[in-house]
């Protein structure tokens, strides 16, 4: 089986030759590429190549147009500084008064000559490969980028105390700009669609359920209306929302090495959820051996007899030393299914 | 009244209830420093307890340091009237490279909560910046927060900056974040580490308690 069907079979309840690995490789491919980081997430031809090459070399299934989370904020305006070798990031909040957010947000098309652009250029050009690899998409959800726009300190201070109405206006015009690059992606020709929501692990299961739920859900839903699927990626300890995260429909749903696996696995009983993840990728992927990269991705694996997908729990270090990346191969090729 | 009502709403997030409660021990002739200690302080504590027991999350706690600060802005003149004292002095950072401050931000503010006075010289900050921060400011305490693998390191430049500066013996260098160990804090030289935000506070206060009584001696 190639990457494409392989993935497929998980998708479809079928059984792959292996189990796919989907690793997020974004510092550790601009390296591998002998790229700056700046390179890597301003013009979508070097992303291109460097995923390109690392997925070859490392057997990973998916080649994805991710890269960091500022492509959107920077849509709506925000300013972003884009170190030579750091994450792109907004030095000041685009939105200083949670109240000015309807005012100040205007809604766009991802097609505008900048970075939301260059990611769609980017599965348009990874089109090349559709025949064997699946192409994957990503968004920031709606809660994440409601942190990027109003800074994720006071963001989160607002939740807690401020008019609900004024949370959810803000957070309806991030999601339906999330759900507007998300279709734009299905329709520039990627199968599924990372949702990143990194902030929602920080709050609690009540304001999980009030504010990042229901925006997961309509992304979700959006995506599958194009006929696209889903990925939904929260990094940091999610334990207490594992369930409202299977709820949201999303295909699959990918945990952070915090999160027992065996309790996300449970959380997913009986629906056709594919759960991925979740050794932890600083202390097995860049300070493991071989050895142990090998023992872990076969501990996650274990617990499941299909709809499984492994990986870390979050992107792959930059310095991972190249043998435990191969490590993570070789394991799923000698164990099979 | 009691000065635990203070704490109560203060736990709650309720800022303009702290304030109008401070206001109203001090009519009713409470002392300065009861009110901190009873009230204001005691409130960050619990709050403190409840996140690292992860019966709260980070919105939580971060109202409730607003609701702090609001509560010692009403306090504060009265403090420095009768002269009570800030039990010591912090310095707080990300350290370069690194951009995540909310756990730096929580230490801070629950530092605040024991009664420290804390300058948070922010994110992304250069080991020479804790050193002259820490120089003019005259702290007891530099504090580092790492949170990725990548910038841990740079907290062992610190300690190093301040043997350099030869002022090592007069501050004590504690490091946290989620990457960070007590082996990582032992094998860089720093006084401490700790896993969470209460417990930070906890330490620093020992810390000053300590240098002051030596001091005395
Ligand atoms: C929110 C977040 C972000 C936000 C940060 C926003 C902000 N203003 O802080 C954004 C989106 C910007 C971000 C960016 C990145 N992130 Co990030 N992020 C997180 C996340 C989800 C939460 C961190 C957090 O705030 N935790 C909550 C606080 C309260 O916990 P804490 O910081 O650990 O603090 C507590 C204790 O550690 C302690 N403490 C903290 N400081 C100190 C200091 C002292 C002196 C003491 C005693 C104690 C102490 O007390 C605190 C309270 O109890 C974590 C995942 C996770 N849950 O850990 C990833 C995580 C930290 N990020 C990670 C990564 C890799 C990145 C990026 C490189 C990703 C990328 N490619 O885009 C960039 C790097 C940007 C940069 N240059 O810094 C990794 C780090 C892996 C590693 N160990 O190296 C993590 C662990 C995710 C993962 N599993 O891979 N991130």
């Amino acid at each position: 089986m190639h990457a494409r069907e392989r993935v497929e079979a998980v998708l479809n309840g079928r059984k792959p030759d292996r189990i796919p690995n989907f690793n997020i490789v974004m510092f550790f491919s601009a390296k591998q590429g002998g790229r700056s980081f700046r390179d890597y997430v301003s013009d979508y031809r070097v992303l291109c190549d460097c995923d390109f090459a690392v997925s070859e070399r490392y057997g990973i299934d998916m080649l994805s147009a991710i890269s960091d989370p500022m492509r959107e904020a920077e849509g709506f305006g925000a300013r972003v500084r884009m170190p030579e070798n750091g994450v792109p990031y907004s030095p000041v909040a685009l939105i200083d008064d949670l109240y000015d957010a309807p005012d100040k947000l205007k809604p766009y098309d991802p097609y505008n000559g900048k970075r939301s652009e260059d990611r769609l250029r980017a599965i348009e050009h990874l089109q090349q490969y559709r025949g064997e690899y699946v192409i994957g998409g990503w968004v920031e959800g709606a809660f994440a980028e409601a942190c990027d726009l109003r800074g994720i300190n006071d963001f989160l201070t607002d939740i807690a105390c401020e008019d609900e109405d004024a949370i959810h206006a803000l957070l309806d015009i991030t999601c339906r700009q999330a759900i507007r690059f998300a279709t734009a992606q299905v329709r520039a020709g990627a199968d599924i669609i990372g949702i990143g929501d990194a902030a929602s692990s920080l709050i609690s299961p009540a304001m999980y359920r009030t504010f990042a739920f229901p925006y997961q859900k309509a992304i979700v839903d959006a995506v599958h209306a194009v006929g696209g699927r889903t990925k939904l990626h929260i990094c940091g300890n999610t334990s207490k929302v594992l369930d409202q995260m299977v709820e949201t429909g999303s295909d699959i749903v990918d945990v952070d090495w915090m999160v027992d696996l065996r309790a996300a696995r449970d959380a997913a009983k009986g629906r056709h959820t594919v759960i991925c993840g979740n050794y932890d990728p600083v202390a097995i992927l860049l300070q493991g051996t071989p050895e142990l990269v090998r023992e872990r991705v076969n501990a996650c694996a274990d617990l499941f007899d299909g709809g499984y997908i492994s990986s870390a729990g979050c992107e792959v270090p930059m310095d991972t030393p190249e043998e435990n990346l191969t490590a993570v191969l070789r394991a799923l090729e000698e164990r099979g299914v | 009244m009691e000065l635990k009502e203070i704490s109560l709403q203060l736990e709650a997030g309720r800022a303009k209830e702290v304030k109008a409660l401070v206001q109203q021990a001090i009519d009713e002739g409470f002392p300065a420093d009861r009110i901190l200690n009873e009230g204001l302080l005691a409130g960050m504590n619990a709050i403190g307890v409840r996140f690292r027991n992860n019966e709260v999350f980070v919105p939580e706690v971060l109202i409730a340091a607003r609701a702090m600060k609001m509560g010692a802005n009403v306090l504060k003149p009265l403090l420095t009237e009768s002269g009570v004292q800030a039990a010591g002095r912090v310095c707080i950072g990300t350290v370069m490279g690194d951009l995540h401050d909310i756990g730096k931000n929580l230490v801070a503010m629950m530092m605040e909560g024991k009664g420290l006075e804390v300058i948070d010289i922010g994110t992304d900050v250069p080991p020479e910046q804790f050193i002259e921060t820490a120089i003019e400011e005259d702290c007891q305490i530099i504090c580092c927060s790492a949170l990725l693998t990548t910038t841990m390191n740079v907290m062992g430049d610190v300690v190093r900056a301040a043997e350099n500066a030869g002022i090592r013996d007069r501050v004590k260098i504690m490091v946290g974040g989620a990457p960070v160990t007590a082996a990582f804090a032992a094998q860089i030289g720093a006084d401490a580490y700790t896993p969470d935000a209460a417990s930070a506070a906890e330490q620093a206060a020992a810390f000053c308690r300590e240098m002051k009584e030596k001091q005395a001696v």
